[in-house]
């Protein structure tokens, strides 16, 4: 059984609710252990690891959640999700053999736009990261990260020119983070994007995500598209960081200034007692 | 042939051990390797020089196998980290463009060398030079590697068997020769054929990759010239994939483990080895190059003209706008910019302002510094460009900022790209090289002892409005780099459009006020001065009492208890409690506002 009691008691999206119909099973794993997925009559859902009932499933954001914890925490707030005038799409799931924490931390990073995601998110030699504002939400216990910007030749489908984007970073939950990031459609507005990963192991995860845009413009698939090519990007740097697992010190990996969202996640983890998917 | 059972190694940590062949390192390649486990980045710098490197970036751990080799470099693809040749040195940070890397931040590297057609590394720390004397003076080529799914030893005993045909005697369909063994080391083999007539001998170096897996390289040498042709690799090929079989065959009889190496063997490897004191980064032993002052002049008003020419050989290349390390007495470094134009590549052209306020380097230069002089220079990265695509360029320059200006000028004047140079100065006597500005004056504009708010209102009128297909470059003194930018944004110039030099030495500002610093367990005092750290100032009196990491006030590995004192905060690190607090601070930037600190140490 899983000992960090931190990372057990969440909940985890595990699938889309069209992937789970009444009669059916879905199989997926979560924490290293083998789930059953299963749907009622009534529309409401059931759990099992093994011969272990969980507690049931809740629908949210989109997603199907569940927890192998009994006392699961509360959802974070995710008040885009419900604006009535959004875009919701959801641009797919990706396994990805890295621990989950590492694609959280690629997530909230910057300074690879212009290397990993060029011509998109970033171009050389655009590459300075200019100084930030990141500091812990006590009271909803999340890391914010405020005033945050970056040139983009392309920032979303929506967009036609390059222009300096706009960044709010939070990491609502250990496995879960959400961006905000200026509207091409709208300058007073943000499209959020979030990130909500099912960890299946310490060194394996699901990346499942959730765009709330505002776009009555694009197609769906383009939106699809756009956010597909962008992760299909980070997959591989993701897969190749070595070790799988997020190092909690800053003996092995060093930050530069301009990392202080991810020394402050980092910093997050050790303090919250987080050690699933970690490197110790 | 004598043995060399004298050159036998003692154990296998102090032996090289061949991780790959010199041409899978060919071009700009970046080969991975793995002995024991262990991940290797190996590659070869245009100078020739060959690097193996633990193939983990310091930064966020991606393999730097996955990166670009850039020729003296390394860059990492995830955030352009680059490290350079030989000492693996962070030498840029894209992110922080007009900062220079701590020391810190390195790529873990090993003992590498090239021979005999293959590359060699030690994994030990005290490293015996690399030399098989049985190969010395004879003609050698290296074979074809081969990968074979057994542990070292097992391999090592079936390569005894092998048979293979001298290189002359290839075409003629001769009978292969058993291998009489004539040395055997921890990871190499030695025969020679049975024939009187040409005597070649192969050598077998075993890479031990993991503990079901071996690579065999391959090197065949003779006192006489070798038949090299296509059949030759062919052959030997088919020898060694025969003796492979044999391997199998026998493995086959036992039931193998699969032994899974983790990311976990290269880290703790790693770990385990001493990283070695970190390494000032303008020691750089590639790029330094010795230089003699050629010439020296007043090319204006408090400003030199120094021409500076190699000792030997040729000048690296640089673009308009570079600036390179001038390495003058007592540690001093200063930092200026080539003004030449691009023809002109034998010697470096620079021109440097005596400041008032001068440490003492533009002093030196001044007063001091003579033709005939020597000196050293190193080449850092050039942060400031010209970007390639733009299709008009806005030069501003103030003061002394026309140098790296200037060579952009010409730069530019030499390819006939459209720009206009705007030079700021504080009147006729202070215009420096204006024999060059000659040369660019059809697009220059001199604007001569203006006041601050005409100057003011001349770079408004420059950089209102913006323009998309124009880039600006900026350099000169603090308050017109901050005008620039203030205007410039208020116009709404995208930051991308606008470029500016920093002539800055320092990657985080160290400058404050002077104070004592106490230390309470040691019983020491000490005074710290402004341009120094608390943790410079300990380790020059041989303290190293405060581990650190990244050196930018970022990772919080150097926090230190304050017993008495106000700290001032420079890092990024502690919350905004903490800071109040006054019970931490990082050492590796913070300072003290009160005059005396004291610290638990």
């Amino acid at each position: 059984m899983i000992e960090d009691k931190t990372v057990l008691d969440e909940w985890y999206a595990l699938a889309e609710p069209r992937q789970i119909s009444a009669g059916q099973i879905f199989e997926t794993r979560l924490l290293g252990q083998r789930v059953e997925l299963g749907r009622n009559a009534d529309g409401t859902y059931l759990a099992r690891a093994g011969e272990v009932a969980l507690l049931p499933p809740v629908e949210r954001f989109g997603m199907v959640w569940g927890t192998l914890g009994q006392a699961p925490k509360p959802f974070f707030h995710f008040p885009e999700f419900d604006e009535p005038d959004r875009t919701i799409c959801n641009p797919g799931s990706f396994g990805v053999s890295v621990s989950g924490l590492r694609l959280i931390e690629n997530f909230l990073d910057m300074g690879h736009f212009p290397f990993v995601h060029a011509g998109y998110l970033g171009e050389e030699p655009f590459t300075e990261v200019e100084p930030y504002q990141v500091r812990i939400d006590h009271e909803r216990d999340e890391v914010v990260a405020t005033e945050c910007r970056f040139y983009q030749p392309r920032a979303a489908a929506s967009a036609g020119k390059g222009d300096d984007v706009q960044y709010i970073y939070r990491a609502v939950k250990p496995f879960a983070a959400i961006l905000l990031k200026t509207c091409p459609l709208a300058k007073d507005r943000f499209d959020a994007l979030a990130l909500f990963v099912q960890p299946v192991s310490e060194d394996e995860c699901v990346a499942h995500t959730m765009m709330a845009y505002i776009d009555a413009t694009s197609r769906p698939s383009d939106l699809r598209i756009f956010q597909q090519t962008i992760f299909a990007q980070d997959r591989p740097i993701l897969q190749n960081q070595v070790p799988r697992r997020l190092p909690l010190d800053h003996q092995l990996e060093i930050p530069a200034r301009v990392d202080a969202t991810s020394v402050l996640y980092r910093r997050w983890l050790r303090d919250k007692g987080v050690t699933y998917g970690t490197y110790r | 042939m004598g043995t060399v059972d004298s050159l036998k190694p003692k154990t296998l940590q102090q032996e090289w051990i061949a991780v790959c062949s010199g041409d899978d390192v060919q071009g700009r390649q970046l080969a991975q390797s793995m002995v024991q486990g262990v991940e290797l980045v190996v590659w070869r710098d245009d100078a020739g020089v060959v690097n193996a490197w633990e193939n983990r970036c310091p930064h966020r751990g991606v393999r730097l196998s996955m990166g670009i080799h850039r020729g003296d470099h390394i860059q990492c693809q995830y955030h352009g980290w680059k490290y350079r040749s030989c000492d693996g040195a962070c030498i840029y940070i894209p992110a922080s463009p007009a900062d220079i890397p701590p020391a810190t931040i390195r790529a873990r590297t090993l003992p590498c060398t090239e021979r005999y057609g293959l590359v060699w590394v030690n994994l030990s720390d005290a490293v015996a030079p690399m030399e098989w004397p049985q190969l010395e003076g004879d003609f050698v080529v290296a074979l074809k590697a081969l990968p074979v799914g057994a542990d070292v030893e097992t391999v090592k005993r079936q390569f005894e068997q092998y048979r293979f045909v001298p290189s002359h005697r290839l075409d003629a369909g001769a009978d292969k020769c058993r291998m009489e063994v004539t040395f055997t080391g921890a990871m190499s083999l030695a025969a020679t054929a049975d024939d009187r007539e040409c005597l070649e001998r192969v050598t077998f170096f075993f890479q031990p990759v993991r503990t079901n897996k071996t690579i065999v390289h391959a090197v065949l040498s003779g006192k006489q010239p070798l038949n090299v042709c296509r059949s030759l690799y062919e052959h030997h090929l088919d020898a060694m994939k025969a003796v492979r079989a044999d391997v199998t065959r026998a493995a086959q009889s036992d039931l193998a483990t699969e032994i899974e190496t983790t990311d976990w063997d290269t880290i703790r490897f790693f770990e385990k080895r001493r990283l070695g004191a970190p390494v000032d980064p303008y020691s750089n032993p590639l790029p330094a190059l010795r230089m003699k002052v050629a010439r020296k002049w007043t090319s204006a008003r408090d400003v030199a003209g120094v021409e500076l020419a190699p000792c030997a050989g040729d000048l690296p290349s640089f673009s308009a706008g570079a600036h390179i390390d001038l390495h003058l007495p007592h540690g001093m470094i200063r930092q200026y910019s080539m003004v030449n134009a691009p023809a002109e590549r034998e010697r470096l052209v620079l021109g440097v302002k005596l400041e008032a306020d001068s440490r003492g380097g533009s002093r030196y230069i001044h007063q001091t510094l003579a033709e005939g002089d020597e000196i050293t220079v190193t080449f850092p990265p050039n942060k400031f460009a010209l970007v390639a695509d733009a299709r008009n360029a806005l030069l501003i320059a103030g003061g002394i900022g026309i140098t790296p200006i200037l060579a952009m000028a010409q730069e530019l004047a030499s390819q006939a790209k459209p720009f206009t140079l705007h030079y700021f100065a504080r009147g006729e006597d202070f215009v420096a090289f204006p024999e060059r500005l000659a040369s660019v004056a059809g697009n220059t504009a001199l604007h001569l002892a203006l006041s601050p708010d005409a100057t003011l209102q001349a770079l408004r009128e420059l950089l209102t409005p913006p323009s998309a297909d124009t880039c600006v470059y900026v350099c000169g003194p603090g308050p017109l780099l901050q005008a620039c930018r203030k205007l410039a944004h208020e116009a709404g110039w995208p930051p991308s459009q606008i470029r500016f030099e920093y002539f800055s030495n320092d990657t985080v500002s160290r400058h404050g006020q002077a104070f004592t610093l106490e230390l309470a367990r040691q019983k020491r005092t000490f005074a710290v001065p402004p341009q120094k750290t608390i943790v410079q100032v300990l380790r020059e009196h041989g303290l190293d009492l405060i581990e650190t990491s990244c050196e930018q006030g970022v990772c919080g590995t150097c926090v230190t208890h304050v017993v008495e004192g106000e700290p001032d905060h420079r890092d990024v690190y502690l919350s905004d409690d903490e800071k109040c607090s006054g019970h931490k601070l990082l050492a590796c930037v913070s300072r003290a506002k009160s005059t005396k600190l004291v610290l638990d140490l």
